[in-house]
């Protein structure tokens, strides 16, 4: 281990993987508790697995009604995003044009809007909306889920148009006449792509997996419940077994590991990104 | 309107045209976080002053509200609480930190052990916590797996031991977080530059001396940010985890701030003292930067001062 950049090193390697197992074992228990007979889990809920059934699975889909849980899930997210980047990409490259006291200090405004506690904000509008009767409403819990992101989404993109658009650029648009609308069209949003897509993913990420806002806003409605209500809900029954929460939970996680699977880089790039200072 | 201008034509359009117009680009998300982020929180501070009945009459009652929580022994439990749950962030910090070092060379297929490390961070929280809480149950797989094994006395009332129950939510945190740590400490490793560290190995720097010398200096910055990263998730993000794993029980030994706010609004209807909790939870916010920067300077009296001696001594004056 004294040189050679490019020699693997084994107990290294080993290291690596013994904590892999630490990630990995908890979803082989999990799949291990859902996939078995009732009669087989009682027998040895710790051992592995001697039989194999679906039925908890599917149960758990249709005593939770997993399938709505989905699809208000999703529109939630869509909602979420739309808003989120339809607010965000505009005042980031208005913050990349100017650079003003005022740009600035609005700037720094919005984005400390990220350490403004989720709690804080949520009850007074729950207050308001449970006035005018609109708790329930799956479009509001997307909005505000898209505007919990939005102090992040406005950082990330600010810091990536500082990255990508030069002030010549900048300067030649300027020249040609172009207005800051038309700028902003012809410029930042195709130049942009790779940055609005990881801010896309992790909004929906982050919408996917939310439990505030909607055990807040969504509680009364049961046919409005999200994705993790929904099997929370299901889980803290009482007359719901352990392997009916495992099925609950397993069913939950499918939607966001095909995200994993589809857009990895693009969440490694949002997650990695924001470090690089 | 073609009057005297004190500079030149050409600075005057060079100021003009970008500047002014554009200003509708901005607004949707002024307008936004206006509504939704702070005019809210405005309103429950002047709440907090408040016997607050959102269905009924409040009457103002000045501090009353601050006093009731500065006298209810769960108030403080949940800040001993929150206190206790900071006791794991050189927990966050670490192992990330010394993982993503290990990682760094050497390792075959270290993309793919990034990838697994960072597969809970995409997960709910709340579905992640339905997952060990059911795995952790006192007649659970974990618990029957070490019987199984002859572990038997390992066997833990996991999440319904008041002492046991906030270390594992400790573990949990570390569980959820550690791959995103290794994935934005590995990038910052990725930038120093190599020659550095080569450098350092020929003359001999042993691992530790490497990575606390060299190594944890140059990406000093990384980890103050995820530092406070990491004390504003325990104060701000808890709510899925609490929620879902212990219910902030058993009595109120695992509950956090923004559960405990939440309870009190939504279970209790104690509107007025939440409220005044809420305040007090964002004046702790506040409070941290502050504390970061401390700890920045703290940092930079440490490992700049007394460290680059040393380094300057192993790799020689680099500049």
């Amino acid at each position: 281990m004294t040189r050679a950049e490019d020699s693997i090193s084994w107990p290294r390697t080993a290291l690596a993987g013994a904590i892999a197992l630490v990630f990995l074992v908890p979803f082989a228990f999990l799949v291990s508790t859902v996939i078995r007979t009732p009669a087989d889990f009682a027998a040895n809920p710790g051992g592995l697995p001697h039989s194999f059934t679906l039925s908890n699975l599917t149960k758990a889909w249709s005593d939770a009604n997993l399938g709505r849980a989905l699809v208000v899930s999703l529109e939630m997210s869509v909602v979420a995003c739309l808003v989120c980047v339809a607010a965000a990409l505009p005042a980031a490259f208005w913050f990349r044009l100017h650079r003003g006291k005022f740009a600035r200090l609005t700037r720094h405004v919005l984005i400390a809007g990220y350490a403004v506690p989720m709690i804080a904000w949520l009850i007074p509008i729950f207050v308001i909306l449970a006035r005018s009767g609109m708790t329930g409403n799956i479009a509001v819990a997307g909005i505000l889920n898209g505007v919990s992101s939005l102090p992040f989404a406005i950082y990330f993109l600010y810091t990536y148009l500082l990255l990508v658009l030069s002030d010549e650029v900048l300067d030649a648009a300027a020249l040609d006449g172009a207005t800051a609308l038309s700028q902003f069209w012809r410029i930042a949003v195709p130049l942009s792509r790779p940055a609005v897509a990881s801010v896309v993913v992790l909004v929906l990420v982050w919408t996917f997996g939310d439990l505030l806002v909607a055990a807040t806003l969504l509680q009364t409605v049961p046919d409005n419940y999200s994705l993790p209500l929904a099997a929370m809900t299901l889980a803290t029954r009482e007359s719901v077994n352990l392997q009916g929460q495992a099925a609950a939970a397993l069913v939950s996680l499918i939607p966001v590991l095909f995200i994993f699977a589809f857009a990895q880089k693009t969440l490694v790039a949002g997650f990695g990104g924001n470090s690089e200072k | 309107m073609a009057g005297h201008r004190p500079f030149p034509p050409d600075e005057r359009t060079k100021k003009m045209t970008p500047s002014r117009n554009g200003l509708v680009l901005v607004i949707p998300a002024i307008a936004l976080e206006l509504t939704i982020l702070f005019l809210p929180l405005a309103y429950i501070c002047f709440r907090s002053f408040y016997d607050w009945q959102p269905a009924g009459l409040s009457t103002f009652v000045g501090f009353e509200n601050y006093a009731i929580l500065m006298q209810d022994p769960a108030f403080w439990q949940v800040v001993r609480n929150q206190l206790f749950y900071m006791l794991g962030v050189p927990l966050w910090v670490m192992a990330p930190l010394v993982v993503a070092y290990v990682l760094r060379a050497n390792v075959w297929n270290a993309g793919f052990f990034r990838m697994v490390y960072f597969l809970p961070a995409v997960m709910s929280p709340a579905i992640v916590g339905l997952v060990f809480r059911s795995l952790m149950a006192t007649d659970g797989p974990i618990n029957a797996a070490l019987t199984g094994v002859g572990l038997g006395i390992l066997a833990q009332p996991w999440l319904t031991g008041a002492l046991l129950v906030k270390p594992v939510v400790i573990v949990m945190v570390l569980w959820a977080g550690f791959g995103i740590g290794v994935l934005v400490f590995s990038s910052a490793f990725d930038a120093i530059p190599k020659d550095i560290l080569e450098a350092a190995r020929l003359d001999g720097a042993r691992f530790w001396q490497e990575f606390f010398l060299i190594a944890v200096p140059s990406i000093k910055n990384t980890i103050v940010f995820w530092t406070m990263f990491q004390i504003v998730a325990i104060f701000l993000f808890m709510f899925g985890w609490i929620y879902v794993l212990t219910g902030g029980g058993p009595g109120q030994s695992s509950t956090t701030m923004d559960f405990s706010i939440y309870q009190q609004f939504m279970r209790f209807g104690f509107y007025g003292t939440a409220a005044a909790q809420t305040v007090v939870l964002v004046l702790a916010i506040i409070a941290i930067p502050i504390i970061g920067w401390a700890l920045q300077q703290a940092v930079r009296l440490f490992t700049g001062r007394l460290g680059r001696q040393q380094v300057r001594h192993i790799v020689g004056d680099a500049p």
